[in-house]
């Protein structure tokens, strides 16, 4: 089977999984997969922004602005559950659109302190405004409107699979392209008729919508919010380590790398977690041989495998004219 | 009573403990463009060296600072050998997680180690101030102040005028042209990021009687080293400087004259990062490299 | 190639499979079953160790006292490290209640870890017996609110302040001026507003309120601004970590205030071990202190010693002086264990009623019974004690100042 074939199954299947697990698996299984949902919708976010030439260090900062949002909407306005989302949706499409134009031609390293700067000043925000956020001390998400566990479960799982279809669809389009040559060298894309503004700004806008959303439901799903649970770095480190794992600006990338570090951290957890600091300690060592011997990633690994196997000479080079497929 | 001496003071004093933190990242980052991550681990363990020596030996921070920078050397050139070496050419992002993952590897060791606790060295000089007017100038940080100096001083004379100095110089300018030049680049790589590990155990050594130790007290300073050297422009050791000293002072006005400064003080800092970005997007002193 | 691809979805899927499976063992008869979510690593990893300390501790003194079991159940102790983490900490309660289907939870630490844990909690009807010994926002009393299945046995925040007030009042009178100075994080947010209110109402005048950043690495602004406006009391609502370096920073800076009131770190060693000199006058005021005289209950004088000799087995054991988390989750879970073992059930409702019902002398305290605070119905060991750094010798001691009839020494200004 061609493999783009295999892979529209094999994420089909996983699709599938993804959804029926709120309603049919054990609740830890739900949890778990809730919580690997929402990594892999900010786990491709990411990627979508670094596709473009973006790296962004304070991917937490939409994930930030999607949880208060939310919990402002159904705390002060009594706002149920899904236009939340909508609305935490919106709050990041904002922020991203603000930071896009603000930032205007930075790139590389300089863009990423800003994108750091933007999660911080959030942060700072929240803290000092404790009479709108909470502030430090936090804030309750008023347990009337809760929708229920299965509700805010397949909210997450949706997400993660409209994530990735839409991801998917951009890497189709010409768009695809249009970033590639952005990350390459965006004056040279210039040149090429490509408008950098307006490609970075759509981009950015995506992905801040697509984070905040998994900020909304996870504020959903846990109940309880502060700014350093809202703007946290793990957020950030995640969204970066899944893609880099699985293979940067790939498609399967993230979300493979999802996968893989939700089911490392799970096992670390499990069986090492009665013991002080060790269960992070193995994620950063698992980290660091990841990025030494696996610079692109698990699918990276899987394509030098692939290619490996396909250069292999055939089993009898001298008969001339005979066809073997 | 006026607030502004003790402002100027303390501005001045905070400007040189910035400078402290960042100028380890600044030769690292700002010279040779290795992105390292871990810098504040290194601030972390030289602490931590600093602490358990006193405490266990009663020896002063300053008294053993010397034998743990060529400590701090070692340890910063195995790493390199180890692990960065191999990541240099590869993209920015595979530096910044594979340090950030030495990082993470290096904190909870210290915790496993010595536990998550708070510690401080109290020498003698870390307690008292001199006194002028109603102002004082605390002596630890003056210490601190002075110890930056020194090393800025001594980093910027190395660059300028000796032989290793230069060819680190070289290259950073075009590592190719250094090569046909004779200078072993791979050599300098490794010299380079093991001094901005010393530079780091040093600010360690120092800060330990300063702020407090514990071991998670590196990312913070990091992300001030990252902001200050990204602010300055690459390259630039007089503008880290510069920008030490400006946002500190940006943040101790703030401190000292807007109620609940200090609260937002730290969201000051990023939007002059993020303003300066806008005006100047290579830093302050920065040049258009790539 | 493909096969190695399909091959990681497949292991991937088992993974998850297999841990779902075995996550959702069914609960077996004649076994009593904690559930201990602590911070075991990342950023409150220091408080988790001492509530893993405190727990294990506990077991250990049981097993060799009763043996292993508790009113004849096993005794399964399940540890969750919650990685300081919020979702996480909601998926462990999550798990801890549906699928180990738990009988009582002891924990979690870290007071943004322990407020997570209440939604996740309140949500299942069938919610086991929780014991917090930790977590003293006001925030997490409201949330919780007069829950019957809830035991607090850990002060919440207007304690603290109820109590310095009454040993300030007590020791130079209300007609004194107060300056605050809070840390803009979760600690100091949740002191301050409970502070103010009871230093106000008791008469004193506030002269300022100093806000300072946590993590900051320097609190002269806050520190200068409050020396001008020449107060008496400096009271400081922070964590360990920023009162280490402010009471040095405040030490150098010779302001002559001549009272320091803080709150929970002047008794830490780790604090007064980092600030040496300056530790010097700073009062605390905690649930628990090293060298108070409480005796032993006289029906379990093996599992609650007096403290004196409790200290002493600590200290043999681990190495060092014990800390009030470790005493708080000690003695928790001997509170626990001994329900089981008196009522011969894990059922939630008999276990509450005994709980209600005992009184016992602890380490931690004359009285371990429940009583009824502003919201919750039980809440233990509120009763705190107000104590001051002295020099004494070369090194410095706690003198307990309040309430005066455990008190062995006075308030005194700093020199």
């Amino acid at each position: 089977m061609r493999p783009e074939l295999f892979l529209r199954w094999a994420g089909f299947v996983l699709a599938i999984a993804v959804l029926a697990v709120p309603f049919i698996g054990s609740p830890s299984l739900a949890d778990l997969t809730f919580r690997t949902c929402t990594l892999a919708i900010i786990a491709i976010s990411w990627n979508m922004m670094a596709g473009a030439g973006l790296i962004s260090l304070g991917h937490s900062g939409f994930w930030g602005v999607g949880s208060y949002v939310a919990i402002l909407c159904a705390n002060h306005f009594g706002i149920p559950f899904l236009p939340s989302l909508v609305f935490g949706m919106l709050g990041g499409a904002v922020i991203g659109a603000g930071l896009a134009l603000i930032t205007g031609r930075l790139r590389g390293i300089y863009f990423a302190v800003a994108t750091l700067a933007m999660s911080e000043g959030l942060r700072v925000i929240a803290v000092m405004l404790p009479d709108l956020t909470g502030g430090a001390q936090g804030a309750y998400l008023n347990s009337a409107l809760f929708p229920g566990a299965l509700a805010v479960n397949i909210a997450a799982s949706f997400g993660a699979v409209v994530t990735a279809c839409l991801s998917w669809y951009i890497g189709r389009t010409r768009y695809h392209y249009a970033f590639r040559a952005m990350r390459a060298n965006e004056r040279a894309s210039q040149m090429l008729g490509i408008h950098p503004m307006l490609y970075r700004v759509s981009i950015v806008i995506v992905s801040g919508a697509m984070a905040s959303y998994a900020g909304a439901v996870s504020v959903w799903y846990g109940g309880y919010l502060d700014p350093g649970v809202a703007f946290n770095l793990h957020i950030t480190l995640m969204a970066q380590i899944a893609p880099i794992l699985g293979g940067i600006y790939t498609l399967t990338g993230p979300i493979l790398g999802t996968l893989a570090a939700a089911g490392l951290g799970e096992v670390t957890r499990q069986w090492l977690g009665h013991v002080e600091g060790v269960s992070l300690l193995v994620f950063g060592v698992t980290l660091a041989i990841c990025v030494l011997y696996l610079p692109k990633g698990i699918q990276g690994g899987v394509d030098r495998l692939f290619r490996s196997v396909a250069k292999a000479p055939p089993a009898d080079d001298s008969t001339p004219t005979r066809t073997t497929r | 009573m006026s607030l502004l001496p003790q402002f100027l003071i303390d501005s001045i004093l905070l400007g040189g403990l910035y400078t402290l933190m960042a100028i380890g990242f600044a030769l690292a980052f700002g010279v040779t463009r290795i992105i390292n991550f871990a810098h504040g681990e290194f601030i972390m363990l030289g602490a931590y060296a600093a602490f358990w020596l006193f405490t266990g030996w009663g020896l002063d921070p300053l008294a053993v600072m010397p034998a743990v920078i060529v400590l701090g050397f070692a340890c910063g050139w195995l790493l390199f050998k180890a692990f960065i070496e191999r990541v240099l050419t590869a993209p920015n992002i595979n530096q910044i997680l594979l340090t950030f993952a030495i990082g993470l590897v290096i904190q909870h060791i210290a915790v496993i180690l010595w536990s998550g606790n708070s510690r401080s060295t109290t020498p003698e000089y870390a307690l008292k101030a001199l006194t002028i007017g109603d102002a004082f100038i605390p002596y630890g940080r003056l210490i601190g102040c002075g110890v930056a100096v020194l090393l800025v001083a001594m980093l910027i004379a190395w660059l300028k005028w000796a032989e290793d100095g230069r060819a680190v110089r070289a290259v950073a300018q075009n590592s190719d042209a250094a090569t046909l030049m004779g200078i072993n680049v791979k050599g300098i790589y490794a010299l380079s990021f093991a001094l901005s590990s010393a530079l780091g155990v040093a600010t360690g050594v120092v800060v330990s009687f300063i702020i407090t130790v514990t071991p998670f007290m590196g990312f913070p300073m990091l992300v001030k080293a990252v902001a200050i050297v990204i602010v300055a422009g690459m390259g630039s050791i007089v503008g880290m400087v510069v920008g030490a000293f400006v946002l500190a002072f940006a943040e101790t006005g703030f401190a000292y004259y807007v109620a609940e400064g200090s609260g937002w003080a730290e969201g000051v800092a990023f939007v002059l990062i993020t303003a300066i970005l806008i005006i100047r997007p290579y830093g302050l002193f920065g040049d258009a490299e790539a | 190639m493909l096969n190695g691809f399909w091959n990681l979805v497949y292991a991937m899927g088992l993974g998850v499979l297999s841990l779902g499976i075995g996550l959702s063992s069914a609960e077996a008869q004649g076994v009593f079953k904690i559930g201990a979510p602590a911070s075991l690593s990342g950023k409150y990893v220091a408080y988790g160790v001492q509530a893993k300390n405190g727990i294990e501790h506990a077991l250990e003194m049981w097993k060799a006292t009763r043996g292993d079991s508790a009113g004849g159940r096993k005794i399964e102790l399940i540890f969750a490290d919650t990685q300081s983490d919020n979702a996480l900490t909601v998926s462990i309660i999550n798990d801890l209640i549906q699928t180990q289907k738990v009988d009582l939870i002891i924990g979690p630490d870290g007071s943004n870890v322990a407020a997570t844990a209440v939604p996740p909690w309140k949500k299942f009807k069938e919610r086991p017996i929780w014991i917090l010994p930790g977590g003293s926002s006001s925030k997490i009393e409201k949330e919780v609110g007069p829950d019957p299945y809830f035991f607090h046995t850990y002060a919440w925040a207007y304690y603290y302040h109820i109590n310095n007030v009454d040993a300030l009042k007590a020791a130079v009178g209300t007609k004194k001026k107060v300056a605050f100075v809070f840390t803009d994080g979760a600690y100091g947010r949740a002191h301050i507003d409970d502070a103010r209110r009871y230093v106000k109402e008791a008469g004193f005048e506030i002269v300022a309120n100093e806000l300072v950043r946590e993590g900051s690495a320097d609190f002269n602004s806050a520190i200068i601004k409050v020396r001008a406006t020449r107060p008496d009391i400096l009271y400081a609502l922070m964590q360990t970590t920023d009162a280490v370096q402010f009471a040095k920073q405040v030490y150098t800076a010779k302001t002559g205030i001549p009272y320091l009131v803080g709150t929970a770190q002047a008794q830490l060693t780790e604090w007064q071990q980092a600030v040496g000199e300056a530790q010097n006058c700073w009062t605390g005021v905690t649930t628990w202190v090293n060298g108070l005289a409480y005796p032993a209950d006289p029906r379990e004088p093996k599992l609650l010693p007096a403290a004196a000799a409790w200290e002493a087995a600590w200290r043999a054991k681990y190495g060092k002086e014990p800390e009030f988390l470790e005493a708080g989750y000690y003695v928790s879970t001997v509170l626990a264990l001994l329900a089981v073992e008196a009522t011969k059930s894990v059922d939630r409702d008999v276990l509450k009623t005994w709980l209600v019902g005992q009184d016992y002398k602890s380490p931690m305290g004359l009285h371990s019974k429940f009583k009824p605070s502003e919201i919750t119905p039980h809440q233990a060991f509120g009763e705190m004690v107000v104590f001051q750094r002295v020099k004494e010798g070369n090194g410095y001691v706690s003198k307990l100042i309040f309430p005066k009839d455990i008190a062995n020494g006075t308030l005194q200004t700093c020199k």
